[in-house]
């Protein structure tokens, strides 16, 4: 059995992959912004995927990669995670566990 | 002849990212696409920082952030590497660009910091002299 994805034009491969990116890197920024008082874990988390969905968006110019299907794949699942994900962030208010905790009052 | 521009939506696509994603331009621009991802991530943990923010401030900071710290890199790297002769300049080139980000927003109170201090250093110095 010889099972291969359809052929598209590496072209319009390197668009999709990056409009995916792009809203990876959309949803990360925008939350970045609303991190005030938010634990530094949660922050690191952010930064890094907004960074690298810029890389892999731009992956041809950052690191001269090629973007193939499982590239384009895993970067819908990201951006489909993310988009999904907005619930916890009820009015961009990141979620109650990201916040840092004060100490218990004596 | 058929002089006629193909306005098919697809075709501009791959017109266009041909260009954007050529290998001629990643030779030219390859190297400030590192330092901008850097200096991305730079500004963004300043974002994070910073008080609650709408989306288009957000935006609007790291831009003007990022851009500030692309253009600056390469002159501070060669600035410092110039005075200190253990560095070269390329070895900064990251580095710098994440901390320039880090306090674009910062820089006249920390020009401010910096010229304290040296002024500081060299009154306590003119002072030991007899």
């Amino acid at each position: 059995m010889n099972f291969t994805l359809p052929p598209l034009d590496p072209q319009l491969m390197l668009f999709i992959n990056l409009v995916l990116s792009c809203i990876v890197a959309g949803v990360s920024g925008c939350r970045v912004g609303r991190m005030h008082q938010v634990l530094w874990r949660v922050r690191i988390q952010y930064i890094l995927m907004l960074a690298m969905a810029l890389t892999h968006g731009f992956a041809p110019i950052v690191t001269r990669d090629t973007v193939g299907w499982a590239s384009i794949g895993f970067a819908a699942a990201v951006a489909v995670m993310l988009v999904l994900d907005s619930y916890q962030w009820p009015d961009g208010d990141a979620p109650a566990a990201a916040k840092a905790t004060k100490p218990a009052e004596l | 002849m058929n002089n006629q521009p193909n306005l098919d939506p697809l075709e501009v696509i791959k017109v266009v990212m041909a260009v954007m994603m050529s290998q001629q331009l990643a030779a030219v621009v390859g190297p400030y696409s590192l330092i901008f991802i850097m200096a991305i991530i730079g500004s963004a943990t300043r974002l994070s920082e910073r008080p609650r923010t709408s989306r288009t401030n957000s935006f609007v900071f790291l831009t003007c952030t990022s851009a500030a710290s692309l253009v600056l890199t390469v002159p501070a790297s060669n600035l410092v590497a110039a005075y200190v002769d253990a560095l070269k300049a390329e070895w900064l080139f990251l580095v710098m660009a994440v901390f320039l980000a880090y306090i674009a927003d910062r820089v006249p109170g920390f020009v401010v910091t910096i010229i304290t201090a040296m002024l500081g250093k060299w009154l306590r110095r003119t002072e030991t002299k007899p």
